[in-house]
C-alpha cells in the first residue's frame, strides 16, 4: 500500500499531537486496512494507549521526582493555608456588591480565583440551600466559575477536579431546588467527568452521588435513585460515618415517600433518627423527626405519631425557626384531622393559613387551604369551603402560585359549588399542586383529576 | 469548611516519608508511569495527604491507595483522549469537502465494513454518529440511552472500533 505514513507520524497520530486537518489522511490509511502500518500502531497501542508494554522505568528513575513532589506540595499547602485566612474576608467582601458585580468580580478580579474562596462558596450554598434556593444556585454558579478557572499548576490537576466537581455537583443540586432539572442534568454530567479526572477521594465521590440521588428522586427515577443510595450508604458505612449515613437513610425515605411506600418508610426513618447527629446538624433531627409523624399520621399509627409529637414540638421549639414552628402547627392540624377533631383541625388549619399569607409563601397557602376545605367539607360546611377556596384563589394569583395550580383550584370550587366534589377530588387537587411545584411543565387536566 | 490542617512533627515526617518513598517508587514503576509524569501524580497524593489530613490508622497505607488510584486515573486519561482524538479524526475524515465523491464513497463503505464487525448496539451507534454526524445527544435520544450515560456508550464504542483499526489481527493459521 502506498503512502505510509512514517512511525513518528503514526505516533503524534495517537498521542493528539498532530496539526489540525493532518489526522484525516492518516486515518484513511488505517482504515483501507494497511496490515504494515497495524504493526507500528498495535506496538503503540499497547505503549501509548493501555500502558502494558511502555516503557518500565527502574525505581530509582523516580528518586528526584519524589523530592520535588514533596517540597512542591508543602508550597502549595503552605499556600493553601494562607489563602484559607483570607479566603472568609474575601468571601464576606464579595457577597456585600450586587449579584451582578459579584459575577464580575469572580471572572475578572484574580485574587478571588482560589480554591479556597471557591469551598467557601461552595459551603455557603449547602448552607443557603433550606431557605433560599436562588441565593444557593447564585453561590453555586459563582463557585463553579472559580473552579473552571482554578490554576492547575498551582494547586494540581486532581484537587482542582475535584473542586469543579464538587462546584458542579454543588449547582446542580442548587438548580434542582429551582426545579431546572435540566441543566441539573447537565451540571451532573459535567460534574462526573471532573471527578473521574480527580484524586478518587471517596468522600468527593459521595458528594457527587447526593446530588446525583436529589435530581434523580425529584425526576421520580426512584429505582436508579436507591441505586445512587445504595453506593453512597457503602461508602459513608467504609468511612464510618454514621451522621452522613442517617442523611442517606432520609433521603432514601424521602424517595420512597414519593412512591407512597409509607409503612416502609418508618423503619427507615427510625434508623436516620439513631444515625443523625444532632449536634453536627439540628436541622437534619427536626426533618427526620417531622417526616416521621407526617407518614405514621399517613398509616393511621396515630399513637405513635401523638408519642413522636412531643419529642417534635420540644425540639421544634429549641430550634425557634418561624418557619419550622408554622409547620408544625400545621401538622398538629393534620393529626387534629386524622383524629376526628375537626374544630381543633380547622382552627389550625386557618391559623396557619394566614400566617403564610403574611410571609407570601404562595404553594403553602395553596396547599394549606385545600386541607382546610376537606375539614370544612367533612363537617358538611359546603358553603363555607366554596368560601375560603373562593377567596384563596386571588390571593394565590397576586402570591405568583403557578397558574396551572390556581386552575386545579377554580376548578375544584367550582365542584363544590355544583355539589360534585368529593374527599378524593380535594386530596387529588392538592397532589396535583404539589406536582407542579416540582414540575413546572405540569398542566391541569380535569378529566386527569376527577379520573373521569 | 476543610478540616483544620496539622503539621506532622519533624522527625516523625522523615520516617513517613522515607518508607512512602521507597513504596512510591515500586509503584509507580508497576503502573509503568513515566518519570516526567510521576511528579505531577506524586505530587497530587501528597497535598491531598497535609490538605485532608486523613484521620486512619495507618497512613502509608492510604497514601499507597492514593497514589496506585492516581496511576490508574492517568491512564484512563491517557485512553479517554485517545478515543475523543480517534472519534474527531473520523468524523473529519468523513465530512472532507474536497474528496471526490466517488472517493469518498468507497472510504465510506470501508468505515460501515468496520463497523459492521462490531457487536449491534456499536455498529448502530457508530453508523449514526459517523454517516449521519449525530451529536451524543441526539444517539442518546434515538437510541434509548440515558443523556448521562451516553459518552461512556460512545466512549467504549470508540474503543472498539480503535482496536479493530490499529491492532493487528493474527492471521487464522
Amino acid at each position: 500500500m502506498p503512502g505510509h505514513p512514517s512511525s513518528q507520524r503514526l505516533e503524534l497520530f495517537m498521542t493528539g499531537g498532530l496539526a489540525p486537518g493532518e489526522s484525516p489522511a492518516i486515518i484513511r490509511h488505517l482504515v483501507a486496512g494497511c496490515s504494515e502500518c497495524a504493526k507500528t500502531t498495535s506496538h503503540l497501542w499497547e505503549v501509548l494507549v493501555t500502558g502494558r508494554k511502555a516503557h518500565r522505568p527502574a525505581p530509582e528513575e523516580y528518586e528526584g521526582a519524589f523530592d520535588r513532589a514533596w517540597v512542591r506540595a508543602q508550597e502549595v499547602h503552605e499556600l493553601l493555608r494562607l489563602e484559607r485566612e483570607t479566603a472568609k474576608t474575601l468571601s464576606q467582601e464579595l457577597l456585600e456588591l450586587p449579584p451582578r458585580r459579584q459575577r464580575l468580580r469572580v471572572r475578572n478580579d484574580r485574587r478571588y480565583q482560589t480554591l479556597p474562596l471557591c469551598q467557601a462558596l461552595i459551603e455557603g450554598s449547602k448552607s443557603a440551600i433550606f431557605d433560599d434556593a436562588a441565593t444557593a444556585s447564585h453561590l453555586a454558579d459563582m463557585a463553579r466559575e472559580i473552579a473552571d478557572d482554578l490554576d492547575t499548576h498551582r494547586y494540581g490537576e486532581a484537587i482542582v477536579a475535584d473542586a469543579r466537581a464538587d462546584a458542579w455537583a454543588t449547582y446542580a443540586n442548587a438548580v434542582r431546588e429551582t426545579s431546572d432539572f435540566e441543566q441539573a442534568e447537565d451540571a451532573l454530567r459535567t460534574a462526573r467527568a471532573h471527578l473521574e479526572e480527580g484524586t478518587g477521594n471517596p468522600e468527593e465521590k459521595a458528594k457527587y452521588l447526593n446530588s446525583l440521588a436529589n435530581v434523580l428522586i425529584e425526576r421520580g427515577r426512584i429505582e436508579d435513585s436507591f441505586v445512587a443510595l445504595r453506593k453512597l450508604e457503602a461508602i459513608y458505612s467504609k468511612l464510618g460515618d454514621l451522621h452522613m449515613l442517617g442523611r442517606a437513610q432520609l433521603k432514601k425515605a424521602f424517595a420512597l415517600h414519593k412512591q407512597g411506600h409509607f409503612e416502609q418508610e418508618i423503619p427507615i426513618l427510625n434508623r436516620a433518627l439513631k444515625l443523625l447527629d444532632p449536634v453536627r446538624d439540628p436541622r437534619r433531627q427536626v426533618v427526620a423527626l417531622h417526616n416521621l409523624v407526617v407518614v405514621l399520621i399517613a398509616s393511621g399509627r396515630l399513637e405513635e405519631a401523638d408519642r413522636h409529637m412531643i419529642k417534635l414540638r420540644r425540639t421544634h421549639a429549641e430550634q425557634g425557626d418561624r418557619l419550622n414552628l408554622l409547620r408544625l402547627r400545621w401538622l398538629e392540624g393534620e393529626l387534629a384531622y386524622a383524629k376526628d377533631d375537626l374544630d381543633l383541625a380547622e382552627r389550625l388549619f386557618a391559623e396557619v393559613r394566614n400566617a403564610f399569607i403574611e410571609l407570601e409563601i404562595g404553594i403553602d397557602v395553596a396547599l394549606v387551604s385545600l386541607d382546610l376545605a376537606e375539614v370544612l367539607w367533612h363537617q358538611g360546611r359546603g358553603q363555607d369551603t366554596q368560601a375560603r377556596l373562593q377567596e384563596a384563589i386571588p390571593i394565590l394569583g397576586a402570591l405568583g402560585v403557578h397558574a396551572e395550580a390556581i386552575a386545579a383550584m377554580a376548578f375544584l370550587e367550582h365542584a363544590v359549588r355544583v355539589e360534585t366534589v368529593s374527599r378524593e377530588l380535594i386530596r387529588q387537587t392538592a397532589a396535583f399542586v404539589r406536582r407542579v411545584q416540582s414540575d413546572p411543565t405540569a398542566r391541569f387536566s380535569a378529566t386527569e383529576l376527577t379520573g373521569r | 469548611m476543610r478540616k483544620a490542617v496539622s503539621f506532622i512533627p519533624e522527625p516523625e515526617a522523615h520516617e513517613f516519608l522515607d518508607n512512602f518513598r521507597a513504596q512510591a517508587r515500586k509503584l509507580l514503576a508497576r503502573f509503568r508511569i513515566p518519570a516526567q509524569d510521576a511528579e505531577d501524580l506524586l505530587q497530587d497524593t501528597l497535598l491531598l495527604y497535609l490538605d485532608c489530613n486523613p484521620d486512619v490508622p495507618c497512613v502509608e497505607s492510604w497514601l499507597q491507595g492514593t497514589l496506585k488510584n492516581r496511576c490508574l486515573v492517568y491512564w484512563r486519561e491517557r485512553r479517554r483522549q485517545f478515543y475523543q482524538t480517534m472519534d474527531l479524526a473520523l468524523l473529519d475524515s468523513l465530512a472532507e469537502p474536497t474528496a471526490p465523491s466517488q472517493e469518498h464513497r468507497i472510504y465510506l463503505d470501508e468505515v460501515i465494513s468496520h463497523l459492521d464487525h462490531l457487536t449491534g448496539p456499536c455498529a448502530s451507534l457508530l453508523k449514526l454518529r459517523y454517516q449521519s454526524d449525530f451529536k451524543p445527544s441526539q444517539l442518546a435520544d434515538r437510541l434509548g440511552y440515558g443523556r448521562r450515560g451516553i459518552y461512556k456508550i460512545l466512549e467504549r464504542c470508540v474503543a472498539a472500533l480503535s482496536r479493530r483499526l490499529l491492532v493487528a489481527r493474527r492471521r487464522p493459521v
